[in-house]
């Protein structure tokens, strides 16, 4: 017996022309890891929400979705609650209560289950999912990834048959990630729970899955193991294919007759016999780089031995950090969470205050700007959370609350263009998907006319396509100087001049960044990992095709 | 929970009834004895529980006790014994300095034991207490805990973010009705995932059950008991006239003559120093169990 079957599902939310999903068919088998993929926009969470009672959007809808056999919507409350677990994008906004016991007891509690089930089922699963350390804690005192593991643990308290995840990574730290996507495949080969998930990280899940499907404009396009996905997705040179994993990305690119690669591991081995490398030299192994420029006279951005601590007896959160930012550059800073990468950025922007160390913006003293000066053309900070920029309700009258002074209306009409927002105009700003908010936080602040920018994790929940009408609208920006902090490694080897890593209050290391991540080990691209005992400074996928056409 | 501390880990319930009775008979008894067993243990217990910081209420406290107690004998003249005049002829007496100094004893020890109370019972404690009542509003208290630190933490990025971008009204007043209105459409774009959330985990399919980690041990039924046994001797002593005490216009109050008045500063004793009792029987057993680790 299936667990899911979804015969012939079309659905139209009201008032829109252009069906959501249209005759998706679909069979899920009990103990399945399924991964659906496909760009923003594709149907992907629509679909989901299909297979979850209360969360199934109102609209047009034809075809059915049984779950054993009945239809979902007939599954009366308590099984739907008890048998089908959905954890959604937020790791925030899911959570009911203060505590983290409380969190965890609150289906079980819904269920009407009686105190001594309760206290044991809390205990397995505090136990199971490593939660005992901070069980008695606050909500509010978790980190996101631990956040997002307790309402996964929580939906698990429940026994769910079947765990339907809605980009749950997308919103964390890749090792907040990471640690998240292996207990899920945890659960799945230790308890047989059927695992449907979608994600933009494919990195992770795409070896883990059992099968992958694949959305495109409300269809299933292509649907099979992942190494079959990917010959399809190759053959039909699908925008998806820059979504793959980085090995089979290269795999694809160098075009081997090989069996194709899923992680790096597979990735190292695959490129060893693709090169035949054994006893024989390369024609070449490495890739040109540029110097590391010369610190210049006029930096725009100067950071000399920042202090900073958020209360008088708390320990210090900025240990003398400095750095200096050439002008017209694209300075990423890497690493880990906590290491005060972010209070570092707002030090800068004078948001904090740190109370010792000196920051100077286009060579003038932090201090001596006037009330004001600052933020009008010379510095913006875009901030992490798109949506604590909006206060109006539409895009429109967020963009014009920024024309005063020197920006007239043309200018809103064209930086809308530029940023591709022109058509969500008259859209509330919630209303919009995260990159669409993404961008129109974009066009606010560049509307202030920066010669500096400050990004803080610019690329958090985005997917690869996103990510690439990001930086080519940063790109159409000349004589920008951008300040970014992120932990999107593969981002930063790809598009950042210069490389900085955090650590314990301050700047450990810079280069350039190719330099700087094919110097590091760990903390590095995929692509330098699968390639790095055979060439010496491949950073991204293209470096290590490159590399390989000339030594096929 | 330090092993030391151990009091705060009996169940809220038996402390709430604890924290209600000693609030209760230091507020009732208007007599010397009591009252200055209550301030002394108050103090006590609060430098136990609170460590060194306790000391700055104490310092504030103390000046407070002092000045209620020499107040009350200038708005009050009567009594026997006139220890001096002033202001051509206004009397100071010492039974109203008497007086003044339990009054003010009581008021101080009640203060410190409300702010052992707020040390002890943490707001999930009382929702413990109460939310058995009604749980629907346990449940929405439990909610507004979360929500309160969650809105605050989003008001203050929205306006670092407008700051930083010099955005808006220069009017202060117009900024934050900005800010709150923003606040107000974020809050119930939240509001919709959470209730989503709730329904996903099967809220209202049925009766809810609640659970918390509080359950009620041998040691928190022994400490009822000990609280009932010792209250009612209390009250018994209080209705022998064991607690007497006139001050006005001369003084006369129950002393060690009296069996009843014994049983009840015994019983007091023993009640107001509970939490220490039991903290410091902790700390020793804990000192020789740690020589065995």
């Amino acid at each position: 017996m299936a667990l899911f079957e979804i015969k012939d599902l079309t659905f139209c939310y009201p008032v829109r022309e252009r069906e959501a999903l249209t005759g998706i068919n679909l069979t899920i088998e009990q103990g399945e890891y399924i991964t659906i993929c496909g760009k923003s926009g594709s149907g992907k969470t629509t679909l989901l929400r299909h297979l979850k009672p209360p969360v199934t959007p109102k609209g047009k809808k034809s075809g059915e979705v049984l779950f054993e056999e009945t239809p979902v919507e007939d599954l009366d409350l308590r099984t739907q609650a008890a048998s089908i677990g959905y954890v959604m994008q937020n790791p925030d906004n899911q959570v009911v209560t203060d505590k983290v016991w409380h969190e965890l007891a609150f289906g079980l509690e819904s269920l009407g289950y009686d105190t001594r089930t309760i206290r044991l089922k809390v205990a397995e699963m505090a136990s199971y999912f490593g939660i005992q350390d901070w069980f008695y804690k606050n909500v509010n005192e978790l980190s996101g990834g631990q956040k997002q593991l307790l309402n996964l643990a929580s939906i698990m308290a429940m026994q769910p048959k079947v765990l339907i995840c809605d980009e749950p990574t997308s919103q964390l730290d890749p090792i907040a990630a990471s640690d998240f996507l292996q207990t899920i495949k945890k659960i799945n080969l230790e308890l047989g729970t059927t695992i449907i998930m979608t994600e933009h990280r494919l990195e992770e899940v795409f070896h883990a899955s059992d099968r992958v499907v694949v959305m495109e404009k409300g269809k299933i396009v292509a649907c099979g193991t992942p190494r079959l996905v990917g010959d399809m997705l190759k053959k039909e040179n699908s925008d998806m294919a820059a979504a793959l994993p980085a090995p089979m990305q290269i795999y694809y690119g160098v075009g081997s007759r090989l069996e194709c690669p899923l992680t790096v591991r597979e990735g190292r081995s695959w490129l060893e016999r693709e090169l035949k490398t054994e006893g024989k030299a390369l024609k070449r192994d490495r890739l040109e780089e540029p110097d590391m420029p010369e610190e210049s006279e006029k930096p725009a951005i100067k950071a000399k031995e920042l202090w900073y601590r958020y209360s008088k007896e708390g320990a210090d959160v900025l240990k003398g950090a400095s750095i200096s930012v050439p002008k017209g550059s694209f300075y990423a800073i890497v690493g880990g969470n906590g290491t005060g990468k972010s209070t570092f950025l707002k030090s800068i922007c004078g948001i904090l205050k740190p109370y010792n160390g000196k920051v100077i913006i286009d060579g003038k003293p932090l201090g001596k700007y006037k009330k004001g000066e600052l933020f009008q053309g010379h510095l913006a900070m875009l901030p992490q959370d798109p949506q604590s920029l909006f206060v109006k309700k539409t895009v429109r009258e967020e963009l014009l609350e920024m024309v005063h002074g020197g920006v007239s209306e043309n200018e809103v009409d064209a930086m809308a263009e530029k940023c591709l927002i022109s058509h969500l105009l008259d859209k509330h700003p919630y209303d919009i998907s995260g990159g669409e908010q993404q961008r129109t936080a974009l066009a606010k602040v560049l509307l202030t006319k920066p010669s500096i920018l400050l990004m803080d994790e610019p690329t958090k929940g985005m997917d690869n396509y996103f990510k690439q009408s990001l930086v080519s609208i940063l790109r159409e920006l000349e004589d920008l100087t951008i300040l970014m902090v992120s932990h999107d490694i593969e981002f930063c080897a790809r598009y950042a001049d210069i490389v900085s890593m955090f650590f314990d209050g301050g700047v450990i290391t810079t280069n350039t960044a190719r330099r700087f991540f094919s110097g590091n080990s760990f903390y590095t691209t995929s692509a330098n990992r699968m390639s790095r005992h055979i060439f010496a400074n491949a950073v991204t996928e293209e470096d290590v095709i490159t590399l390989c056409r000339e030594n096929q | 929970m330090s092993r030391e501390k151990k009091f705060a880990t009996y169940n809220p319930i038996v402390c709430f009834v604890y924290f209600a009775g000693t609030i209760v008979i230091s507020m009732l008894t208007m007599h010397p004895a009591p009252a200055l067993i209550s301030l002394v243990m108050a103090a006590i217990c609060y430098i136990n529980i609170h460590g060194r910081d306790a000391f700055k209420l104490i310092g504030v406290m103390l000046p407070i006790c002092v000045l209620l107690a020499l107040a009350n004998p200038v708005f009050n003249t009567r009594g026997d014994t006139v220890l001096f005049t002033y202001m051509g002829g206004r009397m100071f007496t010492l039974e109203a300095l008497y007086y003044g100094i339990v009054l003010a004893a009581m008021f101080v020890s009640v203060i410190i034991w409300f702010f052992v109370y707020h040390k002890v019972m943490t707001a999930d404690k009382l929702l413990y207490v109460f939310g058995g009542l009604v749980p629907t509003v346990g449940l929405v208290l439990s909610m507004i805990l979360r929500l309160v630190p969650y809105y605050g933490n989003h008001i203050k990025n929205i306006s670092a973010v407008r700051k930083a971008m010099s955005c808006g009204s220069e009017d202060k007043t117009m900024e934050t009705a900005n800010i709150m209105l923003a606040m107000l459409s974020w809050s119930l774009e939240e509001g919709i995932v959470t209730s989503d959330s709730m329904k996903c985990r099967g809220y209202g399919c049925g009766k809810r059950s609640r659970f918390s980690v509080y359950s009620f041990k041998a040691g928190d039924i022994l400490f009822m008991l000990w609280i009932i046994v010792l209250i009612l001797c209390i009250i018994m002593c209080k209705a022998k006239k064991g607690l007497e005490a006139v001050f006005l216009p001369h003084i006369n109050i129950s002393g060690v003559d009296n069996g009843y008045f014994v049983m009840g500063l015994v019983a007091m004793v023993l009640y107001f120093s509970t939490p220490i009792l039991i903290n410091v029987t902790e700390a020793v057993k804990w000192h020789f169990l740690k020589s065995r680790i």
